[in-house]
């Protein structure tokens, strides 16, 4: 073991250190401590094994070498200005899984990585003409519609400058938000805006990110136009599926394979491979050169999106009256409790709905099965919730693209009338005619 | 010489990160998909030299996942669950009884592996215990470190291209128990690994049976280097496998003396020639379809080589051999040189003598050619050209084969193939946890002086192989265990019935080792079974000669007693008076009734017969 040096200051994560107790000394580099680990020092042994030694056994630390600072990662984004030649794809991160390390603090990862270093380790993107740009590092379930209004001004900049198409990099837990609010908030887009992310950081080698990314790669130089999420069809590596921006949701926790097309084929699938797109469905448009496209990111934030569920006490319902809208997710074609046969034990919610949009507070109903049309004629409970002038009947979007979409519509319409017309009619694809058989 | 000793046991119970139990997989239905790995960063920043030259095969990986004892987290669909208890209890009882001492906080690593037998791309792995020591035959071996790991995938079929791999064991929770490299022979190694593993055996804690335990050997010589050997699997193997390596080692310090002293100072040059054109006409089936498929023919001269690479190094292994199996390790079948017989291939003498030209080769250099994928091509060379510049015994990872000899794998893993697994959180190992650990030991000292008490009436060697015998019984889960393992328990609780403990060692080991060997369905034979036959041959329905017979015939068939198998063999006892009167009856000396009634008659009693009659 080598002599300790007299150390001037006490050693720091990264430095090279031996930590004597009372039965035993180790050799090895301090590691930096996570905020809820005062009783433990970590070692990274010679041998590259990371140990917990508890401070109370520590007789001394003694300096043997001073390390270098880089393990500590307080790395400043890197946003120099890059320039590319034409053409080229702007590769916008907005942070997520796919730019995740190690984060020290808590010793779980965290998006620290950017884009360029990104690009940089993933050797089958050398090929490509990418400019790369970090928006923000951060998670995906801290992403708040102010930052899709942000990411939606910098599309538009980047496509502004001339950019072939635009992959963004981004979380996966509410990617489906994001892409749904760009739908809307993108108009008459002339090329592919590509939401990609991984299930598996990139600090891993089975991580999905190269994947996921080399396939939004190919997308976004391909012959389609619009907001789309790039992710694994299945479990292999061998194909990606282009989804429409507001019929996608993410359906799994884990798995590669998270997001699924609700009630709609998927809009192509990509094979990173061979660098292939197949188109699968004749809803996905081809480029739009010299179109009108405009940015139109305005939104009304003040719109609460709530589950019904059996026992909701109508107080509940009668609480979102400060809201400006409110999406009530009901069960299955389009229900909520409202008790006409007047059972005792049955808690109705119709007239605390009804009260609600009386007051001028739009509701709109989305159901909770995801798949499938809501139907409100059906049942004779249904009709009471129609009448009560409940929005949202015959239309099949996922709960978050219908809390997305009444934020953009209420930003734009305030009248009752006019916001259940935009509501129940096709802005941008969120509702479909037909419900294909393959859509589920 | 230098050895070091690492075992690794499989634990018993389910897997380390997941609520699946390991079973056989075999014949199971489930889902197939498939991957690609890539390198990646290690915690300090750097790329695994090992990581590294895998990348560079980019093989795709196939995975076979067994619906019953694998799920999402061994596709790497899920995170992993919490460390599984039990595994991690196992490893402290292990450490206590190695003398190790636990970490006061464990913390669980990636070490990256992307040969594609982990589906993570890295196996999990955490130090639990540091030091020790174990008794050996040679005097006390000192312990480096014990570490609580995940089995990895096993693999059906490996190829240059594509790898597919079955993901049943894959998790299983393993002990790694490293040695100091103290072990001056291969039988003090031997001796070392036989010892750790019939500690851990006697835990109760650990699988049994072929391909739970498995040693890696890390050998150097003076001058030579360290090198890893990896997947030992027999015991017997250990010490031959050693002497082989060190002879190795020295021939290849020979080959690369003789090497650098015709080279002096100069260097074999990274040049390489592209000779696809001379062999576009090629009779070589090898090339010719390579060539077909896109593919290039690259050689390069390696000067001062000449007559080195056909020098043997190991048994059937020339040091051509050796910088093939480099070749093969950047994804190229194999390698072509000059001390080949290369009309083997089919090559034409105009061929050869073109290339030859193309290549500058003299008569005191060598040549070496690859086919296939350019860019696989240039790579394998270039690894080719580095072993042979290397001058010496590279410090390497070797794969064990099952002769003894070993091949070329892969460079000997750095500490930047470790990485934190950011996916669980560390685990303080508690006082309660290694009191726990602690009663456990205790239980199996105890245990260990049961046994030799228990053993004591038998002969040493019965007494050995029972001790060590592996997984043959069918162990019945009904079937309470008293003693370390199911053969030790039925043999405590068959002597305690009475049965002869001779009888009853000799059938737990040779007799169901030769019907195991005979195919038969051993497995019908579980505790329950063989102690009803224990009791009919006690009272007398076959005799102690016709076990094997009996036990057969209910390894054939499961739900057959051992009255009825005595019955329906004609093998029941003549004994007692029937005994006498069949002497009498026949006329019969010693000899004869023994010849003609061996499997029915009992020979202590045959013997005193004859001796009350004279």
């Amino acid at each position: 073991m080598p002599k300790a040096r007299k150390a001037a200051s006490p050693a720091q994560p990264g430095d090279e250190v031996i930590v004597r107790c009372e039965s035993e000394e180790h050799l090895g580099v301090l590691l930096p401590s996570s905020e809820k680990d005062e009783g433990f020092v970590t070692l990274k042994l010679a041998t590259g094994y990371n140990i917990g030694i508890r401070k109370a056994r520590i007789a001394s630390v003694e300096l043997v070498e001073k390390g270098s600072a880089s393990l500590l990662g307080n790395r400043k984004a890197d946003n120099e200005k890059i320039k590319v030649a034409k053409p080229y794809i702007s590769l916008v991160g907005c942070g997520g899984t796919i730019v995740n390390k190690i984060d020290y603090r808590t010793g779980a990862v965290y998006p620290t990585t950017s884009p360029k270093e990104l690009i940089e380790s993933l050797p089958a993107l050398a090929k490509f003409r990418i400019k790369p740009q970090t928006l923000f590092s951060i998670a995906s379930e801290d992403m708040a519609p102010a930052h899709w209004q942000k990411i939606a001004e910098a599309v538009s900049d980047e496509l502004k400058d001339g950019a072939n198409g635009v992959v963004l990099t981004h979380g996966t837990d509410l990617m489906h938000y994001t892409s749904s609010a760009l739908s809307f908030m993108l108009q008459d887009l002339p090329c592919p805006v590509v939401l990609t992310g991984s299930q598996r950081s990139s600090d891993r080698g089975s991580s999905d990110a190269e994947v996921n990314i080399h396939s939004a790669m190919v997308a976004a130089n391909a012959d389609i136009s619009g907001v789309f999420v790039c992710m694994h069809e299945n479990m292999s590596d061998d194909s990606c599926l282009l989804h429409f921006g507001t019929k996608v949701r993410k359906m799994h926790t884990s798995r590669r394979d998270a997001f699924r097309s609700i009630n709609t084929f998927p809009a192509a699938r990509v094979f990173a491979a061979s660098e292939k797109i197949e188109k699968l469905s004749e809803r996905c448009p081809s480029r739009k050169p010299g179109g009108k496209f405009r940015v139109d990111a305005k939104l009304n934030t003040n719109v609460a999106l709530r589950y019904a569920y059996p026992g909701m006490d109508p107080k509940e319902i009668s609480s979102l009256s400060k809201y400006d809208g409110v999406v009530l997710v009901g069960f299955g074609l389009g229900h909520l409790p409202v008790n006409l046969a007047g059972n005792p034990d049955s808690i109705p919610l119709l007239s605390s709905v009804r009260s609600l949009i009386d007051s001028g507070i739009p509701v709109v109903m989305p159901s909770q099965t995801i798949y499938g049309r809501v139907d409100m004629n059906v049942y004779t409970n249904q009709r009471a919730l129609l009448e009560a002038g409940i929005i949202g009947n015959l239309c099949d979007m996922t709960p978050e693209t219908a809390y997305v979409k009444l934020m953009w519509v209420l930003a734009r319409e305030k009248k009752m009338a006019k916001v259940k017309e935009l509501v129940e009619r096709s802005l941008v694809g969120e509702i479909t005619e037909r419900s294909e058989m393959a859509g589920y | 010489m230098k050895c070091g000793i690492e075992i690794h046991q499989r634990i018993f119970g389910k897997k380390l990160f997941c609520g699946c139990l390991p079973r056989e997989s075999e014949g199971q239905q489930g889902a197939q998909f498939s991957r690609k790995q890539h390198a990646v960063l290690s915690e300090l920043g750097e790329i695994d030299a090992a990581s590294r030259l895998e990348a560079i095969r980019s093989r795709e990986f196939q995975y076979s996942a067994p619906r019953e004892c694998s799920c999402l987290v061994e596709a790497d669909e899920e995170p992993p669950h919490m460390m599984n208890r039990e595994a991690l209890h196992a490893v402290l009882v292990f450490c206590t009884l190695l003398h190790s001492k636990p970490v006061d906080r464990l913390h669980v690593m990636r070490k990256h592996v992307i040969d594609g037998s982990n589906t993570s791309g890295f196996q999990r792995t955490a130090v639990a215990g540091l030091g020790g020591a174990v008794e050996t035959p040679s005097g006390k071996l000192e312990i480096q470190s014990i570490c609580i790991e995940e089995e990895s995938a096993g693999i059906i079929e490996g190829r240059e291209s594509r790898a597919a791999y079955d993901l049943g064991r894959l998790g299983i929770p393993l002990v790694e128990i490293a040695t100091a490299p103290d072990l001056k022979s291969g039988k003090e190694a031997e001796q070392a690994a036989l010892a750790i593993g019939t500690l851990l055996r006697k835990t109760g804690l650990v699988q049994r049976g072929i391909g739970t335990i498995r040693q890696d050997l890390n050998v150097s010589i003076p001058e030579g280097a360290r090198v890893e050997i990896k997947g030992v699997q027999a015991l017997d193997m250990v010490e031959k496998t050693i002497g082989i390596e060190v002879e190795r080692q020295k021939r290849v310090l020979e080959i690369s003396g003789e090497a650098k002293r015709r080279l002096g100072n100069k260097e074999i040059a990274l040049v390489f020639v592209d000779l696809t054109d001379v062999f576009s006409g090629t009779k070589s089936q090898l090339v010719s379809k390579s060539i077909k498929n896109g593919g290039k023919v690259l050689g390069m001269k390696l000067d001062g080589h000449s007559a080195l690479l056909g020098k043997e190094i190991a048994p059937n292994r020339r040091f051509g051999t050796e910088l093939s199996d480099y070749a093969r390790a950047a994804g190229i079948s194999g390698l072509i040189h000059s001390d080949e017989d290369l009309a083997k291939y089919g090559f034409s003498d105009d061929e050869i003598a073109e290339a030859k030209v193309a290549l500058g080769v003299g008569a005191s250099d060598a040549f070496a050619m690859v086919a296939g994928e350019h860019r696989k091509c240039q790579s394998a060379l270039s690894e080719v050209t580095c072993r042979a510049n290397y001058f010496g015994v590279p410090e390497e990872t070797r794969k064990a084969n099952p002769d003894g000899t070993s091949s070329y794998l892969r460079p000997l893993p750095g500490k930047a193939r470790l990485y934190p697994e950011t996916d669980l959180p560390p685990i303080e190992i508690t006082k309660e946890m290694l009191a726990e650990a602690a009663k456990a030991a205790a239980a199996t000292r105890k245990m260990e002086e049961k046994q030799e008490e228990l053993l004591s009436n038998v002969n040493d060697e019965l007494a050995s192989q029972l001790a060590s015998a592996k997984g043959l019984l069918s162990h019945n889960p009904s079937f309470k265990l008293i003693a370390q393992t199911p053969e030790l328990s039925l043999f405590a609780q068959a002597t305690k019935e009475g049965t002869d403990a001779k009888l009853v060692a000799s059938t737990l080991t040779n007799t169901l080792q030769s019907l195991k060997r005979e195919e038969e369905n051993v497995k019908a034979l579980d505790e329950p079974r063989l102690l009803s036959a224990f009791a009919a041959a006690r009272k007398n329905i076959f005799a102690k000669s016709a076990m094997a017979m009996i036990l057969r015939a209910m390894c054939r068939n499961p739900a057959l007693g051992p009255e009825d198998a005595a019955r329906e063999l004609n093998l029941e006892k003549i004994t007692g008076k029937a005994l006498e009167k069949l002497i009498s009856d026949e006329k019969l000396d010693l000899k004869g009734l023994m010849a003609a009634y061996r499997l029915r008659v009992d020979a202590t009693e045959a013997q005193e017969i004859f001796k009350r009659k004279n």
